[in-house]
């Protein structure tokens, strides 16, 4: 679906760090790709440049035929503040998807909101909005930029069974960037981490075992092992 | 909204509205006091005497015809310009490189005066209609420009990089993302606008049409009416004043909901 050949990306002139280097990567259809690594390791700009939104300086970022559709759920939530939590939905399908639209609300626990503003909603409405937009448009690659911080654990929880829902019955590719390795374990079926300093991926680990939704708390345990072993100096001690 | 804060904005209303009121009357009551210093009717006329010459003007059918004429011209040459210098605001302010390269023509549009424009756009295309709206639109465009170009540089780059993601059609975008943003632009620069532009139609009527507000007070002028003078000025500006509330004020509500809905 989508493939990274080398790409790197600095900020600023020639002398500046690079904050990705040598990235290579091929994500397919179907997989649960979540992207670990602390602050300022490019999470974000490896996101954006899988979005397509940042060119890479160097290597390249070839799509398949037809390009797959993206969505992404930024960090901050993005929503048009004079626009309706319904308008919102409204603005990427369309203006004749009611029904979906409200279908989605219902999913992230939005009922009742329809007319209210999003300056008029809770952070964590807020998020839960964002991601009912990401998945309005049925995507083939669903971006997600730490989508379930700042919710309640129990919420958390739940939209974290939202997300996996959608993903077991549409089989997008999903990339999430996430510091939670309970997280990581639970949802991933293939975990990429990134570390500032050195270039490129320095973890890129195929999960083994039984796929995301069929794990026990056991193979998660497990999972979370292999994690924190294979890295150390990432902040994803449990 | 509580019961409470409903009582407060409505005492609010009201009392705004008896100032305005206290402020018009005070307006006529030195109009009143100058006209009886000066002592000259041929002057400066009494409000009293100045109302007499509109209601007789009414009566002839004149004053309807020529403020209609005007107002016309100040429609016509008011939407263009706001159009125009929208579409290119929009597009210097989104575009560094074009921005660049035409500020300095802005700048000598900016300060080129009214009358040359207008006696220009006479000359080269002839005493026509569309030679006189097209001064005004003129004269109008480059502060529709400027206002709008900045308002375009301050747009919310997170929600149009939001909106690239999502593939949400250019034209929706126009309407549900960038449009909304330079709402306040839009009003201010329709504001200053409507006031501007409606003096500017007076000279350009004045210079060479036969008709409209302007060639009615060079005709007066050609008499030394003032009464005359001041009768069709006064109802151009309630005119303005009317179309100011009653379109511009609840449009500028409108456009401003969601911000009072969060307060």
């Amino acid at each position: 679906m989508m493939r990274l050949e080398a790409v790197g990306r600095r900020f600023g002139d020639e002398a500046a760090r690079w904050v990705l280097a040598g990235i290579d990567l091929v994500l397919q259809k179907g997989e649960f790709v979540c992207l670990v690594g602390p602050s300022g390791s490019g999470k974000t700009t490896l996101m954006r440049i899988i979005a397509g939104l940042d060119r890479p300086d160097r290597g390249q970022r070839q799509v398949s035929a037809p390009p797959p559709r993206i969505a992404m759920v930024f960090q901050e939530p993005r929503l048009v503040p004079w626009l309706t939590t319904l308008d919102n939905l409204l603005l990427v399908i369309g203006p004749h998807e009611t029904s979906k639209a409200r279908a989605l609300l219902h999913l992230v626990e939005l009922d009742g909101s329809e007319d209210s503003y999003p300056g008029q909603l809770s952070g964590g409405m807020q998020r839960r909005l964002a991601l009912a937009r990401a998945l309005s448009i049925e995507p083939d690659l669903l971006l997600l930029d730490e989508p379930l911080v700042s919710l309640d654990p129990a919420l958390e929880e739940r939209m974290g069974y939202v997300l996996q829902r959608y993903w077991l019955e549409h089989q997008p590719g999903v990339i999430m960037v996430t510091h939670d390795p309970r997280q990581s374990a639970r949802l991933a079926s293939r975990i990429i981490g990134l570390s500032p300093g050195k270039t490129g991926l320095t973890l890129n680990e195929q999960l083994a075992g039984p796929p995301p939704g069929r794990r026990s708390d056991h193979d998660e345990a497990s999972v979370i092992r292999r994690l924190v072993n294979a890295y150390p100096n990432l902040p994803i001690a449990s | 909204m509580t019961a409470l804060t409903l009582h407060i904005s409505r005492t609010g209303r009201l009392s705004s509205w008896l100032l305005r009121i206290a402020s018009l009357i005070g307006l006529l009551v030195a109009w009143q006091v100058a006209a009886q210093l000066a002592d000259d009717p041929g002057l400066l006329p009494t409000p009293a005497a100045t109302a007499a010459v509109v209601i007789e003007q009414i009566h002839s059918g004149d004053l309807l015809f020529h403020v209609g004429m005007t107002l016309l011209r100040v429609v016509i040459a008011f939407v263009g310009a706001m159009l125009i210098g929208t579409a290119i605001g929009i597009v210097m302010g989104r575009n560094a490189g074009i921005d660049m390269f035409f500020d300095s023509w802005l700048v000598v549009a900016l300060n080129v005066p009214a009358l040359v424009t207008i006696v220009l756009c006479y000359v080269w295309f002839g005493l026509t209609e569309a030679a006189a709206v097209f001064a005004v639109a003129l004269n109008k465009a480059p502060t529709v420009i400027t206002i709008l170009r900045e308002g375009a540089k301050s747009l919310d780059e997170s929600l149009l990089e939001m909106a690239e993601v999502y593939k949400v059609p250019r034209s929706r975008i126009l309407r549900r993302i960038v449009l909304p943003q330079l709402a306040p632009s839009l009003m201010a620069a329709g504001r200053s606008g409507l006031a501007l532009t409606w003096k500017i139609v007076l000279v350009v009527e004045l210079l060479g049409r036969p008709n409209g507000v302007g060639f009615e007070i060079r005709r007066f002028f050609n008499f030394f009416d003032i009464a005359g003078i001041l009768a069709y000025t006064l109802v151009f500006v309630a005119v303005i004043l009317v179309i100011e509330a009653l379109l511009l004020k609840p449009l500028d509500r409108r456009v401003t909901k969601w911000r009072q809905s969060q307060a």
